[in-house]
């Protein structure tokens, strides 16, 4: 019997003898046949298809690609066909998965992954992705330039991860060169069509006329059918041209459009997102971003494909997290994008900056590491130039030898340790490894001339001068630059010079570098030089350098050289941001009060807290060093507590084992803690009295509980009368040795609540119920005391303080609740900055403080 | 039929029958899910005066208890409807969660086991 074929290889061919046998014996195992239609070679092509077993037609080019692809189609005797042009190929790996796709009978096509892009020309149509379909004789092509099977025709098309990609640069730039000068001819004959309007828009944005495709982009819009294979990607054409002509309240709706009806084609959530970047929108962008991840983790496919990579999501998440001074999770992205594409040395650069800033020493140490693991050289050259500009010279030292392990030794190692040991300021003598005839002298003989700056030895600098002016490999503006600097160390120059932006940068590193060092003074001359030649940002740069002392006076005349008003602020945010890192908050405090009063965002907050906190220590330690709170070490009943564990462990409430209160099987919680858990697992069962009473109990342990206090003022907020009405209604269980009674539990709920929203006035009548019964509730007077000291009257605060005979225990306390109120505060600067890693970083610092 | 109408209907039967437990129930299920607590209390705990015994009464009239923190006098009611069927699982998860409310643990801990023997005790 004679089986029918499964599957056609087609091609077209013109002149492609280069490529051809390659292409054909790569297929041999997987088509059953080749149908080849040349269009007119003149070289060998005809001959070797031949040789090859290929089913060769000729005919005359008509300036059609559908012709000669349909003439394929008629001879084609498989039941399925697959196009491939000789210069594409399909890594073998895809290669073997082409079979099996054949096997599955609820698909008419697939679409393969076309690599159809280049520098000149990034962006393609996913039409020409469809290569693989079955062999029907309704299924023909239309269309000269790039050939296209109406999708009235064919449907039922399935993505495939199957990858065509170019031998070489040169056969897509021929088949391109094939194609795109048909598209006139397409859109001659056929100019209302919408699919060739979208081609003649697609060419345009290619060469960059942003302006000219626009028209046809809309034109094909207005005539596409939204269930045709190239709507979701024409819908993203024009988005993208709107972004480019920076038209982005018409590229916003664009793509807002396509989201509405292809809501599955995460390109449209990238490119907003990028717009919503340019915007300074930080908190739209991110949420863009967040729905592309979202439909990513979906099982559900996009047909077609989108086309931007995953890791440009990544650097895009990790460029908005940096511009919202989120650097861990800026930092976190940018690695995720550059494991998925470590091509990208730019990434590199952007992880090295975050890693500085972060003070993630592992995740350098992480990445130095690997790169030897992994024997790449140009990686791990390419970090120790990262911590080389960051001035970890020691750290470039120890990883030498692994570099040099797999460089081999030889004048670029050697140039590198030289550098670093010169940086560092020590004493150098042999530069024998450096000829003069190296590429790296030049820069040696700089970095020579810089350590004896660095060392105060002026008259040996002039004599490396000298030979800097010998030097033919230096350009001559940074030879001024460097004999400038001399007469400026010197104290001989007396007036200013125009820099060139080069000159400049060397000159703003040099300044860092002597404060690096310690060397003021130097720093100091160098900088009334480069105020006369910085622009803004440079002022911030050169304030930051100066930040890591204690020169409020600096910073101050650096501040001084800046007029505009919004400049002055970015320059207050970013000074005081280091100083905030550098713990100099008294610093902060002093350049958030030069010039006009400005609000500074995000960094308000944390400048607060971490201002209120100090003096909260400070205050505590100067009114007495106090002893342990009570909290922690009352005694609970033996049964009590036996049965209130038994009825938690009814509950099953399931508990990572990993906790620290889950110890070798056995619970290790404390009445507190048990009650909490129940708060949240009947809030989690929607059962609010259960959960209500579960946080009051948790009080009664432990009256400062920050989790049971915030639960319960939500409580109290949503109906402060069913609030009511519960409390009045709920049974006093004895618990704990905090409260007495049901009435001084009931002020002190009502103290906690209002003290959180701030009302102290009302907060403070409650807690003064309590201190007036004769059974005084110290926590009641902790927080009577806390509300004046958070007032500012702190004498107030020390006179109740010293009435009492007993205040080690009440300290703590005090301290408590001050802390949880700078929680508070700090949580409505989260509610008015959602995405402030500062604040929610600053939250967690206060929460790990003890006193 | 909508609530309203439905409690209408249900009223105008009440002027009839203004001892018919199980009309007062239907009342004070509807006036219960209309929000209206008081009125639903009337006619429940009338209905269960009427019929102390009759299962979907009980059940009614303890769930508006639990509403309305009633917690003692919901713990007896559950109580009691657990006492004729005892496999309720609902209800019991609501009488544990009562006890709890009054703070008697060992109680709220033990249910499992006092409705077993109640069961087995049945059989």
């Amino acid at each position: 019997m004679n089986e029918k074929k499964q599957l056609s290889l087609c091609m077209v061919t013109k002149n492609d003898e280069k490529y051809l046998v390659d292409s054909l014996k790569e297929f041999k195992e997987v088509a059953d046949e080749t149908v080849l239609v040349d269009i007119g070679s003149t070289d060998r092509t005809v001959e070797l298809a031949r040789q090859e077993g290929a089913q060769v037609y000729q005919m005359e080019w008509t300036d059609s690609w559908s012709e000669a692809k349909n003439l394929c189609l008629e001879h084609a005797a498989g039941r399925w066909v697959l196009f491939l042009q000789p210069g594409e190929m399909v890594p073998e790996e895809h290669r073997g998965k082409i079979r099996e796709l054949l096997m599955n009978p609820n698909v008419e096509g697939y679409l393969f992954h076309l690599d159809g892009t280049t520098r000149e020309h990034t962006v393609s149509s996913p039409v020409q992705s469809l290569r693989l379909f079955r062999n029907r004789k309704e299924y023909r092509f239309q269309y000269r330039s790039f050939e296209r099977i109406p999708d009235e025709q064919i449907n039922a098309l399935e993505p495939a991860s199957v990858r065509i990609v170019h031998r070489d640069d040169t056969a897509l730039f021929r088949e391109l060169g094939k194609r795109i000068p048909l598209v006139q001819k397409d859109l001659e004959e056929r100019p209302l069509d919408s699919y060739v309007r979208y081609l003649a828009g697609m060419e345009l944005l290619n060469q960059k006329k942003y302006e000219e495709s626009v028209p046809h982009f809309q034109a094909a819009i207005a005539e596409v059918n939204f269930d045709d294979l190239f709507a979701p990607h024409l819908l993203k054409c024009l988005g993208w041209a709107y972004l480019c002509l920076q038209k982005y309240e018409e590229a916003l709706n664009t793509l807002s459009e396509g989201i509405k009806n292809f809501p599955v084609y995460s390109d449209y959530f990238i490119l907003r997102a990028e717009i919503h970047k340019q915007l300074g929108q930080y908190g739209e962008a991110l949420q863009d971003l967040d729905a592309c991840l979202k439909i990513k983790e979906q099982a559900e496919r996009c047909v077609p494909c989108p086309e931007i990579g995953d890791f440009v999501l990544f650097e895009t998440l990790g460029e908005i997290h940096e511009q919202l001074s989120n650097s861990r999770q800026a930092l976190a992205c940018y690695q995720r994008a550059y494991e998925l594409n470590s091509a990208k040395r730019g990434l590199l650069h952007k992880i090295g900056r975050l890693i500085h800033k972060t003070a993630s020493v592992e995740v350098m140490e992480h990445l130095l590491k690997l790169s030897v693991e992994q024997k790449n050289p140009e990686r791990l050259a390419a970090l120790m130039e990262i911590l080389f500009q960051q001035r970890e010279y020691v750290k470039v030292l120890d990883y030498m030898e692994a570099l040099e392990s797999l460089l081999g030794k030889g004048e670029q190692t050697e140039s590198i340790r030289l550098s670093c040991r010169l940086m560092l300021g020590e004493e150098q003598e042999d530069f024998s490894a450096i000829g003069k005839e190296s590429p790296f002298y030049s820069q040696i003989l700089l970095l020579q001339i810089q350590n004896r700056w660095f060392r105060d030895q002026f008259p040996q600098a002039e004599q490396l001068l000298a030979e800097m002016d010998d030097t033919q490999g230096i350009d001559e503006p940074v030879k001024a630059l460097h004999r400038f600097i001399q007469e400026l160390l010197t104290g001989k120059e007396t007036y200013g010079k125009a820099l060139l932006r080069p000159e400049y940068e060397t000159a703003a590193e040099l300044h860092d570098h002597f404060l690096w060092l310690g060397q003021e003074e130097k720093a100091k001359v160098l900088l009334s030089f480069l105020l006369k030649q910085a622009n803004d940002d440079d002022f911030i740069n050169l304030a930051r350098a100066w930040a890591r002392g204690n020169h409020f006076e600096i910073i101050e005349m650096i501040f001084r050289c800046i007029s505009d008003e919004e400049k002055q602020k970015v320059f207050k945010q970013k000074v005081i941001e280091q100083l905030l890192s550098d713990e100099k908050t008294e610093l902060a405090k002093q350049v958030i009060q030069l010039g006009k009063p400005q609000a500074i965002g995000d960094l308000e907050y944390v400048l607060w807290a971490r201002f209120f906190m100090k003096n909260l220590q400070e205050w505590i330690r100067k009114t007495q060093a106090a002893v342990g709170g009570k909290a922690e070490t009352q005694a609970v009943p033996d049964r009590q507590y036996k049965e209130l564990l038994a009825f938690f462990n009814r509950l099953h409430i399931v508990r990572e084992p990993e906790k620290d209160n889950f110890h070798h099987g056995e619970w290790k919680l404390t009445c507190a803690e048990i009650h909490k858990q129940t708060g949240i697992y009947y809030e989690k069962m929607e059962n609010r009295t259960g959960a209500l009473t579960a946080y009051l109990r948790t009080l009664q342990w432990e009256p400062l509980n920050e989790h049971a206090q915030e639960r319960i003022s939500c409580f109290f907020e949503k109906d402060p009368e069913l609030f009511h009405v519960f409390l009045v209604k709920s049974k006093w269980a004895a618990e704990g040795e905090w409260f007495q009674s049901k009435r001084e539990f009931e002020n002190y709920i009502y103290g906690f609540i209002h003290f959180r929203r701030q009302l102290f006035e009302q907060s403070l009548s409650f807690f003064i119920q309590n201190t007036e019964d004769e059974a005084v509730s110290s926590v009641s007077m902790a927080y009577r005391i806390a509300i004046l000291w958070i007032e500012g009257k702190r004498a107030e605060a020390e006179n109740q303080l010293n009435q009492l005979n007993e205040t080690s225990g009440l300290l703590p306390l005090i301290f408590s609740i001050c802390k949880n109120y700078a929680l508070c505060r700090l949580e409505e600067g989260v509610r008015k900055y959602p995405y402030s890693e500062r604040i929610r970083s600053e939250r967690e610092r206060i929460r790990s403080k003890s006193r | 039929m909508s609530g309203m109408n439905e409690l209408k209907r249900k009223l105008d039967l009440f002027l009839m029958e203004p001892e018919n437990p199980v009309l007062l129930n239907d009342i004070g299920v509807l006036l219960y899910r209309m929000k209206d607590w008081d009125n639903s209390m009337r006619f429940l705990k009338k209905a269960y005066e009427l019929h102390p015994e009759d299962g979907e009464i009980l059940y009614n009239y303890a769930t508006l208890l639990y509403t309305r923190f009633e917690w003692e006098e919901a713990a007896k009611q559950y109580g009691a409807y657990l006492a004729i069927f005892p496999e309720d699982r609902k209800a019991m998860e609501r009488l544990g969660d009562t006890f709890y409310q009054l703070g008697e643990y060992a109680a709220a801990a033990q249910i499992d086991e006092s409705f077993r023997k109640t069961r087995e005790g049945g059989h």
